[in-house]
């Protein structure tokens, strides 16, 4: 038990009014709230105590929490307890953002109030997500792709409300005008701080060479990190996704590389056999993702025709290969669901936006594909699917995760 | 049957109790204490314990010692927290300084029920806090939580 940190707030949890901090004689011994409060009061670590008992309730209800008292909501937003708290809750996936649209896991989905959301900080470009991590999302402003030097990035907690604006990367604005990619690194399980790895290009562009920074919440600055790497082609940074210390890349011909944090080094990530097939031809889809710590992909080849059966790839956990970890069916989406992966109708993209990993290992796993605005939610387990309609006007948009985190920075 | 040891336990109060080892080593407080406390610890204190609910302590390691495997263990679970609210805060404190780790989360649990489904208000009213928010300062709270509807 962290007694040492914890003890730093142990004095002021005393709600104001109590009788224990003044020598009060009108002390009502039937009442029991007050008895727990006793018991509670009585020892030096009883908020140890206290957030062993705060830790096992439900989001909803810690937020709620907060509204009662001063010190309460001190208690509920201070570090040790929300590290505590979301180590404690383990990664419940609770739905997908969508860029119009969002698609809850638990029944229900608030699209309008979504859309109020991204308005937690005034950018005169809009604010869109960039990547999903753990409860924290990573978002830039948006539409600025003719002046990427006024693109901002911000570390947004939907759960909280809490936001930081990330300070610019060295090299001021040819700087911000060369990145590349940002990706975010965050896990409660790791540290309570967060970082920031963004890759640039340097000048040349015709040489391919690279700059890797790295942004510390703790530090709240940026280092050069690897100074200068060469990559045979452009070095393509789809969709990362921060698992087991390190920010990988959808693999593909043109980047079979991770960057390990800890070391601050590029290392190279084993493709599947299939993937490799699938990239002498001129598209295919492919999802990186992560769940309840294990890395998943898969691999989708969008033309000529569709295939029956789609692999999810899992990650050994030694970073040498990939196994099969499910086999969806989808012979039965076909028939149920006739237009869902025909590309050609409207354009949209047929292909999968989550694996979500279920608690137990032999059961909760599903995945989610998207085809013709249709979500279909499909369990891994026993072949079942349920399909539910979105419109949207974005054909080809991108998902990111909605956990619930009480993170704080 | 080899012969099983058994160590004592004496509460604040002075109370004593004979407990198998393996029982008393589903403490791990207790675990702890007898691995570096010598050949002669056959007496463990518990001064932050009274009697009353070591004792009821001493049956739940029991109960999950003994048969960790039987089917009403779950149900022995739910009936063993139906008590009123100071005996369940002093399990869980108990629980807590001698490092019962199912015992805690148990007792733990049924808490944080209590607090689920509460309002403000009457978290308030039941442990006699003062709100010491502006109406300015709750208006933006209650703002700030409103529509996070996700949850």
């Amino acid at each position: 038990m962290n007694r040492g940190s914890l003890s730093l707030y142990s004095y002021t949890l005393l709600p104001i009014g109590s009788p224990i901090g003044r020598k009060s004689s009108r002390i009502s011994c039937t009442n029991l709230g007050y008895i727990i409060l006793c018991f509670l009061a009585s020892a030096l670590s009883c908020n140890d105590l206290l957030t062993e008992i705060l830790i096992r309730l439900p989001v909803k209800s810690v937020l709620c929490l907060k509204s009662v008292s001063k010190n309460w909501l001190w208690l509920l937003t201070h570090k040790d307890f929300t590290n505590r708290y979301d180590k404690y809750n383990l990664s419940e996936s609770a739905g997908l953002f969508g860029s119009n649209l969002y698609i809850s896991y638990n029944g229900g989905g608030r699209r309008t109030l979504y859309s109020r959301m991204l308005k937690f900080c005034v950018d005169r470009h809009g604010i869109r997500i960039a990547q999903s991590c753990n409860g924290l999302l990573l978002c830039c402003s948006d539409h600025c792709n003719n002046d990427r030097g006024v693109r901002k990035y911000y570390v947004f907690n939907p759960t909280t409300k809490q936001f930081a604006v990330i300070p610019s990367v060295l090299g001021g604005d040819e700087a911000r005008k060369s990145i590349w990619f940002m990706g975010l690194a965050y896990h409660p399980r790791n540290c309570v701080h967060y970082k920031l790895v963004c890759i640039r290009i340097l000048e040349p562009r015709a040489e391919y060479l690279f700059q890797i920074q790295i942004y510390s919440s703790e530090t709240r600055m940026w280092k050069i990190s690897v100074e200068s790497f060469s990559a045979n082609r452009p070095f393509s940074c789809r969709g990362g996704v921060y698992w087991n210390g390190a920010i990988y890349w959808a693999p593909s011909k043109r980047n079979q590389m991770y960057f390990k944090l800890d070391v601050e080094q590029l290392q190279t990530l084993p493709s599947t056999e299939e993937l490799m097939m699938a990239e002498q031809h001129e598209y295919c889809e492919v999802y990186l993702g992560e769940s309840r710590g294990h890395l998943h992909l898969t691999v989708y080849r969008t033309c000529p025709n569709y295939s029956s059966s789609l692999n999810v790839y899992e990650m050994l956990s030694d970073h040498s290969g990939w196994f099969v970890k499910y086999q969806i069916q989808l012979d039965g989406i076909a028939s149920a669901l006739p237009k869902f992966m025909d590309k050609r109708w409207h354009g949209y993209v047929f292909g999968v936006i989550d694996v979500v990993r279920g608690e137990e290992e032999e059961e909760g796993a599903f995945v989610v594909l998207m085809g013709n605005r249709q979500i279909v939610i499909y369990n891994v387990h026993d072949n079942s699917f349920n399909s539910r309609m979105y419109r949207t006007t974005n054909c080809s948009t991108n998902f990111h995760r909605h956990i619930e985190s009480l993170t704080s920075f | 049957m080899t012969s099983s040891k058994t160590i004592v336990l004496r509460s604040s109060d002075g109370a004593t109790f004979e407990v198998d080892e393996a029982v008393a080593l589903h403490s791990l407080m207790i675990k702890h204490r007898i691995e570096t406390g010598g050949a002669d610890s056959t007496t463990i204190d518990v001064p932050e314990v009274t009697g009353n609910t070591l004792s009821k302590v001493i049956e739940y390691c029991k109960k999950h010692v003994e048969a960790p495997n039987s089917d009403d263990l779950k149900s022995f679970d739910t009936d063993f927290v139906k008590v009123d609210q100071a005996v369940l805060c002093h399990l869980a404190k108990a629980s807590y300084y001698m490092n019962i780790k199912g015992l805690l989360d148990l007792s733990s649990k049924t808490i944080a029920d209590m607090f689920k489904g509460k309002t403000v208000e009457q978290i308030r009213e039941t442990f006699h806090i003062k709100n010491d928010f502006t109406p300015e300062e709750e208006e933006e709270l209650r703002k700030e939580n409103s529509w996070n509807l996700f949850v």
